[in-house]
């Protein structure tokens, strides 16, 4: 009678044990980041990797639930960063040059990868203007946008071209007409942006581009804070990760990258986003390194451009700006 | 039986047509694999002999005198020196004349401190900057092969070569470049001839791009990133053929080469449904021919079986129905092979075997007859022996009587005689014992039979004796009685008048001939054997057992009787008997 109900007593510990252990969950799920991405500008094919990292669900793979918020004419960089450091925002995209300028004035920004290897920035001018190089815009009136004089004034200090002997143009339209009706000589523009309405002139053109002078300044550039970083890399590598996939998908997948732009804004011409996502391909890659890859010593001549330029007053340490970390880790162990 | 041999030629069958199938896959398999070897070899060494090509020229241009010194004199003048420009002509003119014949376009040269553009064979390239271009960094030292890379001012991919420029004293004084056309690379890389629907060759890079286009992405150059096994483990440093999953996710064999110089994998690939289609064939028709084969063999079994099982099945219940008794059974014996043979065989052993039945049942009734026979004719000599005597003492009494009474008295004695004389055959018959052989004196006993037999005056007896004796080796009373049955028959046929000439011949071969020739009406050829036959009698009187008696004794005595006729002419009973041997004969 003893041992019966010492047995039974064991048998009814070990099932309760079980089903307590059973009971317990397993290592529960966490619930996603939140994070809010800040675009540099209006929703458009430009930012096709992370409309593709999110509608494909690369985001949500690394367990991140992304808000991507366009960027447009109302929000200023500073303000961008100031959100960024405000922590609203978790991530930024900003020309290469803005993540200098900010780090000089002490914010704690630091650029993980850069979605556009070869800068936009392109001169526009008329085949039969005969203006075919930088050296042939002495005399000659050049519209160069505001985010574009760094790059431009760059190019004539090291082809050795007086600025003086240059017409600057700021105050005409934006548009293909200042060019095509004659009012000025040369466009400075952005390929994919500008550039794209020049293609649809039907005019033939020459394309002088600054980066074929020996000026290389990245352009997109994901940022974030020196916080994020210290406090959760594994956040930063896992968005990174999705990010820099999503690229190659929308770079693989071009059609179905404009219709996923179209999802940000339907009032987009097909046909123009079409032709951005063609143009930007070379930009973002050239096939030697990895989308987003960085290289020190472009973030180095980046950084005497400025000093050059007088954005810097003082130099700074290039090595902060930037971090390999994320690309070395994301595409190291895909090796 | 019908499985045992399906199963035997299921088992070759199968085992012909796995080796077959396997042999011919095999060999099929080696033939892909060798002919895509064949293709990826061959396209590396084109490519190796493209680069090296454009390298030498590259070298040769960098090195050649008029380059040479027209770059030094650029390197040491101002631009505004009329021998600069004089130079930078020269140059430019070379530049141009190159780049229309060697598959490079632009060709420049590049001012060894700022990298900038001096002299190019397009005059728009002048000027532009190159200074962080690794061609130029490491061109300065040693000729050098770019990656192949998409050029923003080409609008292309493109690969630049570049050779260091000096002057008479070994200093540099300049980088020369120029860009490679692809062209001639990707139609290398899209010929794709006895590669079927399917295959395909391609570059991938070290970060898994596709430099060029392939079948299955033909726009895919610089756009796409491929993951296929296959250039996985060229990207390791491996070379070689297998099977494996390329990028699209379908099986395929390939060839896979590491390409170390141009840090490329080459892959020449073909899926595995379109290179192996001749294996799958060669495994249809192989199963078809497998599966008529089994059919005709189904086919010839259930013949086979047909033809010998079924008569053999019948043969066996045939034989079991015979043995449980059913005499009636009835087989058919279809056909004349082994199978009917053995069945007629056994049909006509049946027969026999039912034959010798009636026989043995005939014989068992004789023999019960006989048994019975014996007793009742010994009953039957009472009564008879009654009626003799009976008659005896009415002819004593009766013998003033008149004819008529006396007739029928003699009538009744004669009938008890022929009654006892039956009796007393029957009698023999059954009390016929084994012969006691002695040597006996044939010649005596032949007389003897004669004599006894008390044949009538009116029958001629002639009695045709050899001289010398004639011994056999016989039970004398028996044969003395047999030849007396062979007399009366004779005598009877005679019917009282004729001859009987008894004859005695020793044969050449030990035996002893006697034959008993009588001038009767003869006997029918029908009957010459049936005489010999119990109760066998064409006369009134008797009831036919004395020749058979006679011959049962010749029989047992080892001899043999017959009888020979011609109707009308007489009858003769031969009798031959063996005589006693000459060594064992005593001197009597």
């Amino acid at each position: 009678m003893k041992k019966t109900i010492s047995i039974v007593i064991i048998v009814v510990i070990i099932l309760v044990t079980g089903m307590v252990a059973g009971c317990v969950p397993q290592e529960a799920k966490k619930p996603p980041d939140e994070v809010t991405v800040q675009l540099k500008w209006i929703h458009q094919a430009q930012f096709a990797g992370c409309y593709a990292a999110n509608q494909k669900g690369f985001y949500a793979e690394e367990n991140i639930e992304v808000t991507i918020k366009a960027g447009g004419p109302n929000i200023s960089p500073d303000q961008m960063f100031a959100d960024l450091l405000a922590g609203e925002t978790a991530f930024t995209i900003q020309g290469g040059e803005q993540v200098i300028a900010a780090r000089a004035q002490g914010k704690p920004v630091v650029a993980i990868a850069v979605a556009f290897q070869k800068n936009p920035y392109v001169y526009v001018t008329l085949k039969g203007s005969g203006i075919q190089r930088p050296q042939d815009f002495v005399g000659k009136k050049v519209m160069v946008p505001p985010n574009a004089k760094v790059q431009h004034e760059a190019l004539l200090r090291k082809l050795g071209i007086d600025p003086n002997a240059v017409i600057e143009i700021t105050s005409y339209p934006r548009d293909v007409t200042p060019l095509t009706t004659g009012q000025i000589d040369a466009h400075m523009v952005y390929r994919t942006g500008t550039g794209l309405a020049f293609d649809e002139t039907g005019y033939e053109l020459n394309w002088i581009w600054v980066d074929d002078y020996g000026i290389h300044l990245y352009a997109d550039t994901i940022i974030t804070t020196e916080q994020l970083i210290q406090q959760n890399p594994e956040l930063v590598e896992r968005f990174l990760r999705a990010t820099l996939k999503g690229w190659r998908y929308a770079i693989e997948n071009s059609d179905e990258a404009v219709d996923m732009t179209l999802q940000y804004d339907p009032a987009l011409g097909m046909e123009r986003q079409k032709r951005m996502v063609e143009t930007q391909t070379p930009l973002i890659h050239t096939g030697e390194a990895e989308i987003g890859w960085m290289e020190g010593h472009a973030w180095q001549q980046m950084h005497q451009m400025l000093l050059d330029g007088g954005v810097l007053t003082q130099p700074i340490n290039i090595d902060e700006v930037y971090t390999m970390q994320f690309l070395n880790k994301i595409y190291g162990e895909a090796k | 039986m019908l499985t045992f041999f399906l199963l035997v030629a299921i088992v070759p069958i199968v085992v012909i047509g796995y080796l077959a199938y396997d042999s011919g896959r095999q060999s099929i398999v080696n033939n892909v694999e060798s002919h895509l070897h064949s293709v990826a070899i061959l396209k590396e060494q084109e490519i190796e002999n493209w680069v090296d090509h454009l390298e030498h020229t590259m070298v040769w241009l960098a090195t050649s005198s008029p380059v040479s010194s027209d770059a030094t004199v650029l390197a040491t003048h101002n631009t505004d020196d009329p021998r600069y420009l004089s130079a930078h002509q020269s140059l430019t003119a070379e530049f141009k004349r190159m780049a229309v014949t060697r598959h490079m376009s632009p060709i420049f040269l590049l001012d060894s401190t700022s990298g900038r553009i001096i002299a190019s064979s397009n005059a728009t390239w002048e000027g532009k900057f190159r200074e962080s271009e690794q061609y130029f960094i490491q061109g300065k030292d040693n000729h050098y092969i770019s990656e192949i890379f998409h050029s923003l001012t080409l609008g292309q991919p493109t690969m630049v070569l570049s050779a260091p420029v000096e002057d008479s004293r070994g200093q540099l004084v300049g980088v020369l470049a120029g860009h490679a056309s692809l062209a001639q690379l990707s139609e290398l890389m899209l010929e794709r001839s006895g590669l079927g629907e399917t295959g395909e060759t391609f570059l991938v890079n070290k970060n898994n791009l596709l430099i060029t286009n392939t079948v299955f992405a033909p726009e895919g150059a610089f756009k796409k990133w491929v993951f296929g096994e296959g250039m996985k483990w060229a990207l390791e440093g491996k070379s070689g053929v297998d099977l494996f999953i390329d990028y699209r996710g379908e099986p395929v064999i390939g060839a896979y080469r590491w390409i170390e110089d141009r840090e490329l994998a080459l892959i020449a690939k073909q899926d595995q449904a379109e290179a192996f289609a001749p294996v799958n064939s060669l495994r249809n028709a192989i199963f078809m021919m497998a599966g008529l084969l089994l059919v005709i063999a189904a086919g010839l079994g259930f013949l086979l079986a047909r033809q010998i099982t079924n008569p053999l099945r019948r043969l066996a219940e045939y034989a079991r129905r015979v043995g449980k008794g059913e005499y009636t059974a009835e087989v058919e014996v279809k056909g004349r092979d082994e199978v009917a043979s053995v069945t007629s065989n056994v049909k006509s052993m049946v027969g026999q075997l039912l034959r010798m039945r009636e026989r043995l049942l005939t014989a068992e009734r004789l023999a019960t007859l006989g048994q019975f026979s014996g007793s009742i004719s010994h009953e039957l000599r009472n009564p008879l022996s009654v009626i003799d005597s009976s008659a005896y003492y009415l002819k004593t009494k009766l013998k003033d009587a008149d004819e008529k009474v006396l007739e029928h008295l003699n009538r009744i004695k004669s009938s008890v005689g022929s009654a006892s004389a039956i009796i007393e055959s029957l009698l023999n018959l059954t009390q016929m014992r084994e012969p006691k052989l002695t040597m006996v004196d044939l010649i005596a006993i032949t007389h003897d039979a004669i004599v006894t037999s008390k044949l009538p005056d009116t029958v001629k007896v002639i009695q045709d004796f050899p001289e010398q004796e004639v011994s056999v080796n016989a039970d004398g009373e028996q044969l003395r009685m047999a030849f007396k049955n062979i007399i009366k028959n004779a005598s009877e046929a005679l019917e009282g008048k004729g001859t009987l000439t008894v004859t005695i011949n020793p044969t050449a071969d030990g035996q002893a001939e006697i034959s008993f020739t009588d001038t009767g009406p003869g006997i029918a050829e029908d009957n010459l054997e049936r005489v010999f036959q119990p109760l066998f009698s064409t006369k009134v009187r008797g009831i036919g057992f004395g020749l058979s008696i006679a011959k049962m004794i010749i029989d047992k005595h080892g001899g043999t009787v017959e009888a020979k006729s011609e109707p009308g002419k007489g009858a003769t009973i031969i009798v031959q008997l063996p005589q006693y041997p000459d060594k064992d004969r005593e001197v009597k």
